[in-house]
């Protein structure tokens, strides 16, 4: 991505009238630069979308569960598209399992309380016929940030 | 307290923030109100801590970054100090404590292998930690974040 572009994108939208004016002058573009890269790259999906980043807690939603499932190779596809239809599953991915943790398939989900969380894993556990799951809920967040990205070394972070 | 107007506002701003010259008037077309009010309402969310930011998501895969969870056991008295290094690492943008002998769960986006598996290292050679994990993703099915207020 151009780098100028790039920069302008990872900085804090100012609330004025005309924002994008003001972060492109920061970073030496026009306005109708910095418009049609931001299009452009959402278009080719290096920008997954522009906007608010919220604070999941300040919003209500307090319970943060991790639901982890043991599904049999087979059956991940299958399993990860049924439950990322889910609204409540806001990320789903196959993750290799490791020492201890026999779980390959994990759904984050957000609740305002922890039995929200446990009644839509039951609802995918119903939907998917999978059997082996566990709940691992958020005690304490200690980060949560964006990740910053360089081009002068090439992505670098 | 929020209302309606400042709940769907937070959905706009997350699903369809106009990529537009006037973007606070365009919302304020689609929410019935005036830019200069939809402007103070959203410093007044960023106020009380609902919005942390405008900014884009970017995909780092397509600017050929590496990502990865890292799950870490580590001894209840040494967590605090843990996670802490953890913390220190730009490379390390989400760090959660968990309810599981693995306790500590955090994201790592880094330019490389190469330095994932560096900090990753760092990380899991700290005190106290007794085994560590890392799980990057094999398939993603999912990845949506916005929330409903």
């Amino acid at each position: 991505m151009e780098p100028r572009l790039l920069s302008a994108l990872q900085i804090d939208l100012p609330l004025t009238e005309r924002p994008f004016a003001a972060l492109a002058e920061q970073v030496g573009l026009t306005e109708a630069e910095l418009l049609a890269g931001l299009a452009g790259a959402l278009e080719s999906g290096e920008v997954r979308r522009y906007g608010a980043r919220v604070q999941h807690r300040a919003l209500g939603f307090t319970a943060n569960a991790m639901v982890v499932w043991a599904a049999p190779p087979a059956r991940v596809e299958e399993a990860g598209r049924l439950m990322a239809q889910h609204p409540a599953v806001s990320h789903c991915y196959e993750r290799p399992t490791f020492d201890g943790f026999p779980y390959n398939l994990y759904t984050m989900i957000h609740g305002r309380r922890r039995e929200e969380c446990e009644a839509v894993a039951e609802e995918l556990a119903r939907a998917t016929g999978l059997s082996e799951w566990r709940s691992i809920y958020s005690r304490r967040e200690f980060k949560k940030q964006a990740p910053s990205f360089r081009s002068d070394l090439r992505s670098q972070i | 307290m929020e209302d309606a107007v400042d709940r769907a506002l937070i959905v706009k701003l997350q699903e369809a923030f106009p990529v537009d010259s006037r973007p606070f008037r365009v919302l304020g077309e689609q929410l019935g109100a005036p830019e200069a009010e939809v402007i103070a309402r959203i410093a007044g969310l960023k106020q009380a801590g609902q919005i942390r930011e405008i900014s884009a998501v970017f995909e780092p895969r397509r600017l050929g970054a590496v990502t990865a969870l890292a799950a870490v056991e580590v001894a209840p008295e040494q967590l605090d100090a843990v996670a802490a290094a953890a913390n220190a690492f730009p490379e390390v943008t989400h760090n959660y404590e968990r309810e599981h002998d693995y306790n500590l769960w955090f994201t790592l986006v880094a330019a490389d292998e190469a330095r994932l598996r560096e900090v990753f290292t760092a990380v899991a050679n700290s005190p106290g930690v007794r085994r560590a994990a890392l799980a990057p993703a094999v398939r993603t099915f999912k990845i949506s974040v916005n929330l409903r207020p």
